[in-house]
């Protein structure tokens, strides 16, 4: 164990340097985090992203563990199916776990796991969320959020329609374990994975890791930005049990403007006065809705 | 490739690539690098001492008492004394007073001290085994047992010279005996640390005045080198129209004779002239001993008192009165004293020239009237000395001076600090030849050191928590500015796995050169530098 600042952690790691993640690379931490607590003894399914691409391209490997690579769309039913397989010989033990992008999250895999998480697949899903399509050329997903540039979105037309809230989509299906987390905070991430090993049924993870590539922020804030989001209460830190017991698991002590946290990203850039009071106002909204449902009053 | 778990268990068998990225040296990406470089804590750069205060706070974090004690005296020899009586400098600066409260670093530091108090194992056998190497050691003697003197003769025993202090008073101390009152520094922990530095093989010889006792002529001849830290503990009494009476005195001489039961009972009404610590304390202590009111005047405004607010509100809740803005002029009494007249001055800033205004001439009832306008140098007596601004006299060999006596009233941590540089110049004229680590004794800073600013710092890893009751939590409160307290963040958050896990070393095979360690670093100590032309 490592005692540090901001956690306790195991020594022992299951990725490997030299990966061919950018420098600064937000996802890689992710990662690096997830592998810690949840590699061993666990299969990992990657659908096309930039974890692919991170834990290794032909003939590189960085993960200590095994893994498959699938089809965009696939995903949750790929890992869906080596879990059922694996019952079918009599192995319950072995962990699936799928690490995707938003993009095979929100877009192209949001069917596969409706499906997955109608049926209760007894997988974990884990979503990355650097807000657009990385790894090809920053296109927009829907994870991307309104105001931000994007390939396809260019300034001055950036994208007008708020993000998707994934999270409301997966508790829908009520499902066992839901919960959003962030590089910034790595105790509480390890913590929600290690409560998803603990959990049986569908499980999803929603991880915001800031990419410095896409969102044109300087490589050294990457982790400076994922904790601002939580700081104004952009990307709230919570869990949601069996698709209604909430629970917030970081009440910032003062808020921040979300301006903060816009500021330093070239993505944002084109934006006016209005439009940051738009997002500023959703926020608060979005942040309401959700202390009603947690039962904070704050 | 199979995966075996600690039970034994495995993975299912499937191909799996075979080249560990490991083989890809990204270091060759970087044109950054992000390199370890101590600084200088706003701390350390207030203290007296240039106290290395955050290495021994991350001692006591892990409650390591030993450790974070020999990490102190290199520093600081007397921290059960300065952790009682420092005015705490170091608080005033600390970087963790712009998130929430400083740290209570005089708290931690008198706890070293008694903890070194407590665990310190007096050796009767020393002194005996000590005669062996008499012969070898150098002799010095020391005037005056103050802060700075002692200070230096720790220093010098630590470093090997057998060290004789001369003190002219019945009690050692100094200023610590007979000026400080006890309800700031308890005379218990005054007296364990003069048996502990006797015991280490200090000579403590009270009752003898260099210049009156023994000449200075007669300590040169048989120490190789002196060191005058004579204090300066004789108070300027200026001239005022009326003022031979004998119910007035210099604060210095007050509290030194109330010290030594000189006097045994304070009665009537007291008025204290001057802004100083020692014109508060003689207040204080003038009303704590039984005075029926104790007016205090000093000619500016409250902002102006050179004495800590530490003193001002404890004076103010023993009850003295403060009139500011006031000057004395007058004593009226024949035999004995009645009155004093004093008038009023415009407020005005220190250095300033006084303007006093006509016209405002008050009288106040008065016994005894204490005066605190000055000290002199107890290095006035030795007149054919002159001495530089290090305290080496300019035409006596081997003559040194140190603490107040040299610089001026000050604080009791400027003495220490004096008497430490005082050791280092000592030790250069005793052993010449020998190159003095820094192992036992801190060399003073040079001024050109980085010092950590705000935006080096990361306060927001550091969340609020609630009250803090041990001296552990307290010390895990500190930011540790400027040094490298194997806090872990570099490590935890490196997306490239490239700060090693035991010392936290960079990795440069594999450092792309984010700065992601570099502005997280909660303590400042890392900074980015360019790579020279080649890449890693």
């Amino acid at each position: 164990m490592i005692n540090t600042l901001v956690g306790d952690f195991s020594r022992e790691e299951f990725m490997l340097s030299g990966h061919n993640a950018c420098s600064g690379c937000g996802p890689a931490i992710a990662m690096r985090f997830i592998m810690k607590v949840a590699a061993s003894g666990a299969v990992v399914v990657i659908p096309a992203s930039c974890w692919s691409i991170i834990s290794g391209v032909v003939p590189l490997r960085s993960l200590k563990t095994v893994v498959l690579h699938c089809p965009f769309p696939a995903a949750a039913a790929t890992g869906g199916g080596i879990k059922k397989g694996l019952e079918a010989v009599g192995d319950s033990r072995t962990q699936v776990i799928v690490l995707a992008g938003d993009g095979g999250t929100f877009d192209i895999g949001l069917q596969g796991i409706s499906g997955a998480a109608e049926r209760n697949e007894d997988i974990i899903f884990i979503c990355y969320d650097n807000e657009a399509y990385m790894n090809t050329g920053t296109q927009k997903s829907s994870a991307t959020p309104y105001g931000s540039y994007s390939a396809t979105t260019p300034a001055p037309k950036v994208k007008s329609d708020p993000k998707k809230d994934i999270m409301e989509i997966v508790a829908a299906h009520r499902v066992p374990y839901a919960a959003t987390a962030t590089i910034a905070f790595p105790g509480d991430l390890s913590q929600k994975i290690q409560r998803a090993l603990e959990t049986k049924g569908f499980r999803f993870i929603h991880i915001l890791t800031p990419c410095p590539e896409g969102w044109g922020s300087p490589a050294d804030i990457t982790v400076k930005l994922s904790r601002l989001a939580v700081l104004t209460r952009l990307f709230p830190l919570y869990e949601i049990k069996n698709g209604a017991e909430y629970k917030l698991n970081f009440l910032p002590e003062d808020y921040l403007p979300v301006n903060e946290y816009l500021k330093p990203q070239k993505r944002f850039a084109s934006l006016d006065k209005l439009q940051i009071e738009h997002i500023q106002e959703s926020v608060e909204n979005h942040w309401k809705e959700l202390c009603c449902k947690t039962g904070t009053r704050k | 490739m199979r995966t075996l778990d600690k039970d034994g268990y495995a993975l299912p068998p499937v191909y799996q690539e075979t080249v560990p990225t490991t083989e890809n040296k990204t270091g060759l990406w970087r044109f950054l690098t992000p390199i370890r470089r101590e600084k200088i804590s706003p701390c350390r750069k207030s203290c007296p001492l240039e106290n290395n205060i955050p290495r021994w706070i991350n001692e006591v974090k892990e409650g390591n008492w030993g450790k974070a004690w020999s990490v102190m005296k290199k520093y600081n020899p007397f921290p059960a004394i300065t952790g009682h009586v420092c005015y705490r400098f170091c608080e005033d600066e600390c970087s963790r007073g712009f998130l929430d409260e400083a740290v209570h670093i005089g708290e931690m530091e008198k706890k070293i001290g008694l903890w070194r108090h407590r665990n310190y194992k007096f050796s009767e056998t020393k002194p005996g085994n000590a005669e062996a190497n008499e012969g070898k050691k150098p002799e010095v003697a020391i005037a005056g047992s103050g802060p700075a003197g002692l200070s230096c003769a720790y220093y010098l025993n630590v470093l090997g010279a057998k060290v004789t202090i001369l003190e002219k008073m019945s009690q050692a101390g100094g200023l610590l005996a007979t000026g400080i009152p006890e309800y700031r520094l308890p005379r218990d922990i005054l007296q364990k640390e003069l048996d502990i530095l006797q015991s280490e093989g200090i000579i403590i010889k009270t009752g003898l005045k260099v210049g009156k006792d023994i000449t200075l002529n007669d300590l040169r001849k048989n120490y190789a080198a002196v060191l005058l830290a004579v204090g300066a503990q004789e108070s300027k009494l200026p001239q005022i129209a009326g003022d031979a009476v004998s119910e007035v005195a210099g604060a210095v001489e007050f509290l030194r004779d109330i010290h030594l039961n000189k006097i045994k009972k304070v009665q009537g009404q007291i008025v204290v002239i001057g802004g100083g610590n020692a014109a508060v304390d003689a207040a204080c202590m003038a009303k704590l001993q039984g005075a029926d009111k104790v007016t205090l005047l000093y000619r500016r405004t409250r902002e102006e008192m050179p004495a800590h607010s530490d003193e001002v509100n404890a004076a103010r809740e023993a009850g003295v009165d403060f009139v500011f803005c006031a000057v004395l002029q007058e004593i009226i009494g024949g035999e004995k004293i009645q009155k004093i007249r004093a008038c009023r001055a415009a407020p005005s800033r220190r250095g300033e020239r006084l303007q006093i205004l006509a016209e405002t001439a008050f009288d106040l009832d008065c016994d005894f009237l204490i005066m605190a306008v000055g000290q002199e140098s107890g290095l006035s007596r030795f007149s054919s000395l002159s001495f530089s601004a290090d305290g080496i006299a300019e035409n006596g060999a081997a003559v040194f001076a140190a603490g107040d006596a040299l610089s001026g009233p000050a604080t009791v941590a400027d003495a220490i600090f004096s008497g430490r540089k005082a050791a280092l110049l000592l030790a250069g004229i005793l052993w010449p030849e020998k190159n003095i680590s820094n192992l036992s004794v801190a060399s003073s800073l040079n001024g050109n050191e980085p010092i950590v600013e705000l935006e080096h710092l990361n306060p927001r890893l550091f969340l609020r928590q609630g009250r803090f009751n041990t001296a552990e939590d307290e010390a895990g409160r500190c930011f540790g500015c400027g040094i490298c307290n194997n806090c872990g963040v570099c490590w935890a958050f490196c997306p490239d796995l490239a700060v090693g896990g035991s010392d936290f070393e960079i990795l440069l095979d594999y450092c792309k050169g984010c700065g992601i360690c570099v502005r997280e670093c909660p303590t400042g100590v890392l900074e980015m530098e360019e790579v020279s032309s080649g890449g890693a």
